[in-house]
């Protein structure tokens, strides 16, 4: 459905070019829910704007991301336009993504005026049973964003994404900055809307346990290991995944050493290496994809010509 | 430690304070030397204004606030200002925790200004070069504006500083919660490794269980102003 190759996105500032995204490749499959997870900074979130091509003008984008059969950085702007919203939606972090000066039932019905030519009454009689489907009840569709709690207003973004009824929704952080029990509820939500295509990122290694399908985690602008979500949560491959997994409290709270490394000037080789307990010399040389049992790894460990 | 007896706290709205939201309701809570106890707890069940009526930080409408035997209630603002160096807050956003106009080094220096306890530029840069080492940050960093310092380099800076008076009571008011789950993990074990090295009680207000269970002594659970059930 989504293919993503050789992408590669970088910014281009004073200090030096930040590789934000550095030569990712992935595929998400029709009806799946493929979930990125990775630290902030880690470009997971820039990876998810390129595809709808949100980023800013100073980002260089290179690559294929072929959603369908087409390339959608070759579209032009006014193609794009037709892909956002209707074939491809986006959910965005809940606090500051709503528009504050427009009622809520506007806001999720826009994408279906602008798309179907649905006209007010018939997009807003639409909308309010998606509110009713996702609990947030319909009589509240004149509301504005102030009335709305952290976890009512990620309801309304999710209304929205699925308001045109897109063939992939992506979503960026969908349970950044709510408290536990909202987080559970969340997670109810997106079970409901599952049997959609979704691309996922998220930090939130609970969310991602509970939706994924398939699991992406991305460190530092590469995608280290891509497995599917049950085999990942008995046993990563990658070191920074068992790493990621460990320093959960429920597994034990044990945090990785080192800090991330800036995306200016990332050490040579694996990007890992400088924090990894298993690094040797040939680290130092730019890790292979390797593939496993269906599963992909970008580490030397499991190279089998290397094993002393 | 720090005891707090029948705390209350209404917060009025409207114009004749027609609506009133109990935030505490009532609640008695008691730290012991050295001990963690966690309070988790939905958005909104008051947990946060618990923890800052123990620090004085919001006056009780109620009850008193009892620390090593003293009614802090009963204090007159310069008593509780000295009071107030054994007691600091470590809050949810870092971010907001800095004016973003000062250095990293200024805003860590500032405690040691205003309770005049160094008595050279020489002495306070000591400390504070210390301090930054214990967290984990580098010289470098203190030179910094809180901008170009990532959220965990400055959760580490927020710590620092809070250290920088030797406090007995801590209360950290979700301090990982806008963290990374390995900022998280290096975080949190970074102030158990400074209570066991220094003897600071911990009121750890957080609404993730997991952790709570892995940092408290006891585990308090909040809703609607009240502690409804408590764990050890």
């Amino acid at each position: 459905m989504l293919e993503i190759e050789d992408l590669k996105v970088y910014f281009r500032t004073n200090a030096g070019i930040v590789k934000a995204v550095d030569d990712v490749s992935f595929e998400v499959r029709k009806g799946e829910n493929f979930t990125i997870i990775g630290e902030s900074g880690s470009g997971k979130s820039v990876l998810a704007q390129a595809i709808l091509r949100l980023l800013p003008k100073n980002a260089e984008i290179c690559g294929r991301i072929i959603f369908n059969g087409k390339d959608l950085l070759k579209l032009s702007e006014k193609e794009m336009r037709r892909i956002r919203g209707k074939e491809i939606a986006w959910i965005p972090q809940s606090q500051t993504s709503l528009n504050p000066v427009l009622n809520v039932g506007f806001q999720c019905a826009e994408p279906l005026m602008e798309h179907f030519r649905m006209d007010k009454k018939s997009a807003f009689a639409r909308i309010i049973r998606i509110f009713e489907f996702l609990g947030i009840g319909g009589n509240r569709i004149r509301e504005y964003p102030h009335q709305f709690s952290g976890g009512m207003r990620q309801r309304v973004l999710v209304a929205m994404g699925i308001s045109a009824d897109p063939k992939l929704i992506i979503a960026d952080e969908p349970t950044k900055g709510l408290d536990a029990s909202k987080r559970s509820q969340i997670v109810e939500l997106f079970r409901k809307i599952g049997d959609k295509t979704m691309l996922i990122i998220t930090h939130d290694i609970n969310f991602a346990e509970n939706l994924a399908d398939r699991i992406a985690v991305m460190y530092c602008g590469k995608i280290v290991e891509v497995s599917p979500a049950k085999e990942f949560f008995r046993e990563p491959l990658h070191p920074y995944s068992r790493g990621l997994l460990d320093s959960l409290p429920s597994r034990g709270l044990k945090p990785i050493k080192g800090f991330q490394p800036s995306m200016i000037n990332p050490p040579k080789g694996c990007r890992f290496r400088e924090r990894c307990e298993f690094a040797r010399e040939i680290c130092k040389d730019e890790p292979p994809l390797i593939s496993l049992n269906g599963r992909f790894v970008r580490c030397w460990l499991y190279d089998r010509g290397n094993w002393d | 430690m720090i005891e707090g007896i029948g705390i209350r706290k209404v917060y009025k709205s409207g114009i004749f304070g027609g609506k009133a939201v109990v935030a505490v309701d009532r609640v008695d809570i008691r730290i012991g030397e050295c001990e963690t106890v966690a309070l988790v707890g939905e958005s909104g069940s008051g947990k946060s204004t618990l923890g800052r009526i123990l620090l004085m930080l919001i006056k009780p409408d109620e009850g008193r606030v009892v620390f090593d035997g003293i009614d802090l209630t009963k204090l007159k603002g310069k008593e509780l200002r000295r009071i107030r160096t054994k007691m600091q807050l470590i809050p949810q956003n870092p971010e907001e925790a800095f004016d973003p106009r000062w250095k990293i080094y200024d805003s860590i220096a500032e405690p040691l200004r205003i309770h005049k306890l160094a008595d050279s530029r020489k002495e306070e840069e000591g400390v504070i070069l210390e301090l930054i080492k214990a967290v984990g940050l580098k010289e470098e960093h203190l030179d910094r504006y809180p901008h170009e310092l990532s959220g965990g380099e400055l959760q580490r800076a927020v710590i620092a500083r809070a250290l920088t008076l030797n406090p007995k009571f801590m209360v950290c008011d979700e301090p990982t919660s806008m963290l990374d789950i390995s900022t998280q993990a290096s975080i949190v074990r970074l102030l158990m490794e400074f209570q066991k090295k220094l003897g600071i009680s911990y009121l750890f207000i957080t609404h993730d269980l997991e952790l709570a269970k892995v940092v408290a002594d006891r585990i308090l659970v909040m809703k609607n102003g009240k502690i409804v059930a408590e764990q050890s």
